[in-house]
């Protein structure tokens, strides 16, 4: 039954961020969006056993964290939190490649390397990627399809699924707690209610979703309607863009290595 | 089965974009023409459910353990392939910004992976025929669940290996992924039996609507389809055939750790004759065109030969498979 809170905490969590009044918020979406994948790219773009290489990035989350307000120990525990799923991969690379690498004085499995590599750039890009919805939201990310290009029929069907599944939650909480209650605390479902419970949660939320759409199209709602205020690109979020290109060009030209 | 940024190279990461948003274009380009907002309110819903849903644990009996819902291939049958991979699309795209369940970059490869495979492979071509043929569609759906999601774990392990990130071999990662997914696939199967019955019981029309929606483009679908496929394909022999050519493949890899070389020494004069022939016969030895005097220098002279190979070879086995399913379906009518 956490869960539900807990998936419920993180939509909120990040929709709040978004609020944060900064200079980068204020920023055309496409500004971060582009800087953050670009980050991503430079990141994924080392060798498997990148080590030292890789230092110099991780200095860009505080940055980006510190000119968009955001608060960055929130974001590294959410961050950890997942992180997880990495080690689950990367742990087989000591035991799997036993090359030795002289290292200094001391030798080291070559395996070992990798999996740091892997732990950096796993830790990194998923940091990146918060980093990013919490500065664009919902809102900023539907703006930053529509500049990019994306078709509106995709841009309304994500929105469509992002606000029903508010909706749902509630219900599937409500729901499987009553199921809780009434079977003596089993917290899985038995295999007889496999088809029937989620079966009638998703014919009663079809039902509710229409009624829904309906009375949204009685009160003129139309999907051609514009997401938010109009924003165009200006000269402050093609500098902002251009300079993190520039400074990742460089890093991962190791310009700065001489 | 969500793939992390950590683990894909920004070139794989580009290609899959690029096949993922070539099916999506495709996909929206079929909505268009005959839906309107309807069912993109009925999708929305559906896609929420599945996200919904995903927070039920079903209990597998005599296991102790508990399995999820899948999605993907409940959402073809009850919307139809292209809606249904819109659909996932768009779930995938929330997995991966708020709750870092993929990234990004994977983003493409989580999509081809846990969508493409199910709606326009497993729905398609397991679960439409069989579903037909038996009573009960509940086999047909366990099968092309568990298809559907070997097809994507194998694709996993596939972009995972062309991108170099981890070094696993490719034994290690298939031994590792398919059967994982073998069982997970067969939860996922059963669940979405169960689901089905139940809708097909308590509200029929829900299923009609995206079975109407199917019938009326099957033929022209199946074209675009496979023009998408093609150059799918050419993508992947045209381009990561530089990275497949550069390093070693997991089996060679493996070799490598056993002998210290990549290839084996010749066992027997057998051997050795057979060698020869295929020296002689095959036009592509090791993905790049046979070259007679001094090896090719320069970037694009050592790259264009092996895109050429990839291009070939892989057209040649898309052309393989066609005909071989072409022949089936055949037989198939032909029995019918």
């Amino acid at each position: 039954m956490v869960v539900v809170t807990k998936q419920e905490l993180q939509f909120r969590k990040f929709e709040e961020l978004a609020c944060i009044s900064s200079g980068v918020h204020q920023l055309h979406p496409v500004a971060p969006f582009l800087v953050i994948l670009a980050y991503i790219i430079t990141l994924t773009s080392y060798p498997s056993d990148a080590f030292i290489n890789l230092i110099p990035l991780t200095l860009f989350p505080p940055i980006f964290a510190r000119l968009a307000r955001l608060p960055l120990g929130l974001l590294v525990r959410s961050t950890l939190k997942v992180l997880p799923l990495i080690i689950v991969i990367g742990i087989l690379h000591p035991l799997i490649d036993t090359r030795p690498m002289q290292i200094g004085s001391f030798t080291l499995h070559h395996g070992w390397l990798v999996f740091a590599s892997l732990l950096i750039k796993g830790f990194l890009t998923i940091l990146a990627n918060f980093l990013l919805i919490s500065t664009l939201g919902i809102s900023g990310l539907q703006r930053a399809m529509k500049t990019l290009g994306l078709p509106p029929v995709f841009y309304l069907l994500f929105t469509m699924v992002y606000r029903y599944i508010m909706l749902l939650m509630e219900e599937v909480y409500r729901v499987l707690r009553a199921y809780e209650l009434r079977s003596g605390r089993k917290p899985k479902l038995r295999a007889q209610e496999w088809g029937s419970l989620p079966g009638g949660i998703l014919l009663r939320t079809y039902e509710q979703g229409l009624r829904i759409q309906h009375a949204m199209e009685m009160r003129g709602y139309s999907p051609k309607q514009p997401f938010g205020k109009e924003q165009s690109l200006e000269r402050k979020d093609i500098l902002f863009a251009a300079s993190w290109l520039a400074v990742f060009v460089c890093l991962r030209m190791e310009f700065f290595h001489g | 089965m969500h793939m992390a940024d950590a683990l894909i190279s920004p070139q794989v990461g580009a290609m899959m974009w690029a096949a993922t948003a070539a099916t999506g274009a495709y996909c929206i380009k079929k909505i268009q023409v005959d839906e309107h907002q309807g069912p993109i309110a009925l999708a929305g819903i559906l896609g929420a459910f599945v996200f919904a849903a995903q927070m039920i644990n079903f209990s597998i009996p005599g296991t102790g353990s508990s399995g999820h819902i899948g999605g993907g291939l409940l959402l073809a049958i009850l919307l139809g392939p292209h809606l249904a991979f819109l659909t996932m699309a768009s779930i995938l795209l929330i997995q991966a910004l708020f709750f870092a369940d993929g990234g990004l970059l994977s983003y493409g490869c989580n999509v081809f992976n846990l969508a493409f495979y199910t709606c326009f492979i497993a729905y398609p071509f397991i679960y439409k025929p069989l579903a037909k043929k038996v009573r009960s569609n509940k086999a047909a759906l366990i099968l092309a669940a568990v298809l559907g999601l070997q097809m994507g774990a194998f694709s996993v392990v596939l972009e995972t290996l062309f991108s170099g990130k981890t070094e696993l071999p490719f034994s290690t990662f298939v031994l590792l992924m398919q059967p994982i997914h073998l069982a997970i696939g067969l939860v996922e199967g059963l669940i979405s039996a169960a689901i089905v019955a139940f809708v097909e019981k308590s509200a029929p029309q829900l299923l009609n609507q995206g079975a109407g929606n199917i019938q009326e483009q099957s033929t022209s679908a199946l074209q675009k389809l496979m023009a998408v496929m093609v150059v799918a394909t050419l993508l992947t022999g045209g381009i990561l055939s530089w990275f497949a050519s550069e390093y070693p493949d997991g089996l060679e890899w493996s070799i490598q750790k056993v002998t210290g070389s990549t290839e084996l020494e010749a066992p027997s004069p057998v051997h050795g004759v057979f060698a020869a022939i295929q020296e002689t016969l095959a036009p592509l030895p090791d993905y790049s065109l046979k070259t007679s005097g001094e090896p090719p220098s320069g970037w694009l002279q050592t790259h264009w030969g092996t895109s050429l190979s990839g291009i070939v070879g892989a057209l040649l086995t898309f052309m393989i498979v066609l005909g071989l399913g072409f022949t089936l379906k055949r037989k198939t009518d032909t029995k019918a």
